[in-house]
């Protein structure tokens, strides 16, 4: 048997507590405890919980970004500490992360098409002029106009940023996409049309997605399975709609419940 | 960015473009010697022979104001560009080392911060002779601390902005996070700010010159030229009329290019 893309066990992560900077350290938050999650490709599982629960640390420590103060992520069954560098440059074209402020997502000094082709030119990829065709390709399959390529973010509405991150995150072609808040600071239609794209990406490039929000209605409209989070834990895990309608936890019951009010 | 943000460039860039001017050209545009002495001239109004009228000592007034730029532009931006790179170096290692060390450095600005600083150079200059290399130093040096917070504050929200972690998520090694994303991202507020203290110390500078205690007589520079000015207010306006309005000008242009330019850094 393979193994699968992406998998963690038990995963933690804590932060130390002090009064202020140069004090003592006073205790500890465990920001993520223990967890074990599989993800296999062309997959897409649901991350719900509570804002504070751990959701973005878990998905941090995913994407490689920062360390798990214990417990191991393997991608394709290796070690993510282990990987030889050949193997983490592999590692980082495979699995990408799109963030949830729009506002902050691009460099606002950057134009979004050096943005998009940023990661190309940190692999090496194609010459410049390759590097911009791409660049107004990928452009085009997040459906923005092509040639909008030299413009600066700050000409861009949210939903049209959240467009360019993704642009960016598909640029190096990543089977998985760990999508953290995506849509949360975005309207509700907006919101729609995003999860249409992300929808659409999945479909035609058999992409899998780690899909992580507070927001149990909208993780119900994208996902096959949903993990549920609370302090720090995954406390339950279902298929999509049997999660609705026997949730077991009491978190769970109350991302359901409120699920259910906000429809 | 809009008419306004560009009105703002523009005035700003006029105003200490002018003074810069005036001050790089001061041998060549001012009709005649700053500290020649002719008692027969004294105090005669501005004419088209003296713009700007003359002084006590019948010295022109239009050739002691170009020099006295020369003064306000030097210790202006030497101050200045001191002050920026002390704060730039200290803000920035207390961002990217983070923790205690961060700390103890932001302890130290504080310290450092809670100083008036006009007392701070007073007694400074005290001490030392006031030459114009040391007053440059004595401002720069008691300046550094709005520029340290600014860039360790610019340094550390920098670090935690989303496109930082794409960067990195894409493989962008410390030296391009560095180099492409935080350096030119702080940049901006640190020049915007550096614009913004070219008047400040300009103005302290005067401030130093009027109470006779920065550059001394008969080198010329706007600050002293109004103290000389002040014992003759009733009879011969034009003595600090001219260097109460340059002053004013330059630092005023200073803050219109400082708006100007923080304008143009938020929209591009
Ligand atoms: N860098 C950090 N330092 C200290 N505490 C942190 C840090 N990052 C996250 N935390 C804490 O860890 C907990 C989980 O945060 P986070 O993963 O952002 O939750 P979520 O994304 O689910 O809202 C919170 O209590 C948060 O305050
Ligand atoms: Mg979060």
């Amino acid at each position: 048997m393979t193994p699968p893309l992406l998998e963690a066990a038990g995963l933690s992560r804590r932060y130390p507590v002090r009064s202020h900077p140069l004090g003592p350290v006073t205790g500890w938050i465990d920001a993520v405890r223990e967890v074990d999650l599989a993800l296999s490709a062309g997959e897409t599982v649901g991350l719900v919980g509570e804002s504070g629960c751990g959701k973005s640390t878990l998905a941090r420590i995913l994407a490689g970004l920062i360390p798990p103060s214990a417990g191991t992520v393997r991608f394709e069954g290796t070690a993510l500490f282990q990987l030889d560098p050949a193997g983490r440059r592999r590692f980082r074209r495979t699995v990408q992360i799109i963030f949830q402020d729009p506002f902050t997502t691009l460099d606002p000094l950057m134009t979004i098409g050096q943005s998009v082709a940023e990661p190309l030119a940190i692999h090496r990829i194609g010459n410049r002029r390759e590097r911009g065709e791409r660049t107004r390709q990928l452009l085009g399959e997040v459906g923005l106009p092509p040639e909008w390529s030299g413009r600066f973010p700050d000409t861009l509405s949210g939903g049209q940023r959240q467009r360019v991150g993704i642009a960016r995150a598909l640029a190096l072609n990543p089977r998985l996409l760990i999508c953290d808040e995506a849509v949360s600071a975005l309207d509700l239609s907006v919101q729609a049309q995003i999860l249409a794209l992300l929808n659409d990406l999945r479909e035609k490039r058999g992409l899998a997605l780690l899909f992580i929000s507070h927001d149990l209605g909208v993780v119900g409209a994208i996902a096959d399975r949903i993990g549920v989070m609370a302090e720090g834990r995954i406390v339950e895990c279902q298929p999509n709609p049997a999660l609705f309608e026997a949730p077991r936890h009491p978190a769970a019951r109350r991302l359901v419940e409120l699920a259910l009010e906000g429809a | 960015m809009n008419r306004r943000g560009w009105g703002l460039l523009i005035a700003g860039t006029l105003l200490v473009g002018g003074a810069l001017i005036g001050a790089v050209g001061a041998d060549r545009f001012a009709p005649s010697d700053p500290e020649a002495i002719r008692l027969a001239d004294a105090l005669l109004s501005p004419s088209a022979e003296h713009w700007m009228g003359t002084d006590q000592l019948g010295r022109d007034l239009f050739s002691r104001m170009l020099h006295g730029a020369r003064v306000s532009m030097r210790v202006g931006v030497g101050a200045i560009g001191i002050a920026t790179a002390v704060g730039l170096l200290i803000g920035g290692l207390a961002g990217l080392l983070g923790g205690r060390w961060d700390g103890w450095i932001m302890r130290l600005t504080d310290v450092m911060l809670c100083f008036p600083t006009i007392f701070l150079i007073l007694a400074a200059v005290a001490f030392l002779d006031n030459s114009e290399w040391n007053i440059i130093l004595i401002i720069g040096l008691t300046g550094w601390m709005g520029v340290a917070r600014l860039t360790r504050a610019e340094v550390l929200s920098l670090r935690e902005r989303e496109f930082i972690l794409a960067a990195r998520a894409a493989g962008a090694g410390p030296a391009r996070i560095l180099f492409r994303h935080l350096i030119p991202n702080a940049l901006g507020p640190v020049i915007v700010s550096a614009a913004l203290g070219v008047g400040t110390a300009i103005l302290i500078e005067s401030g130093l010159s009027f109470l006779g205690l920065g550059i001394q007589p008969p080198t010329p520079s706007w600050g002293n030229i109004l103290t000389e000015g002040k014992e003759t207010l009733g009879a011969a306006w034009w003595l600090t009329l001219f260097p109460g309005l340059a002053i004013f000008f330059v630092v005023l242009g200073c803050n219109l290019l400082g708006e100007g330019l923080r304008r143009r850094w938020r929209s591009s």
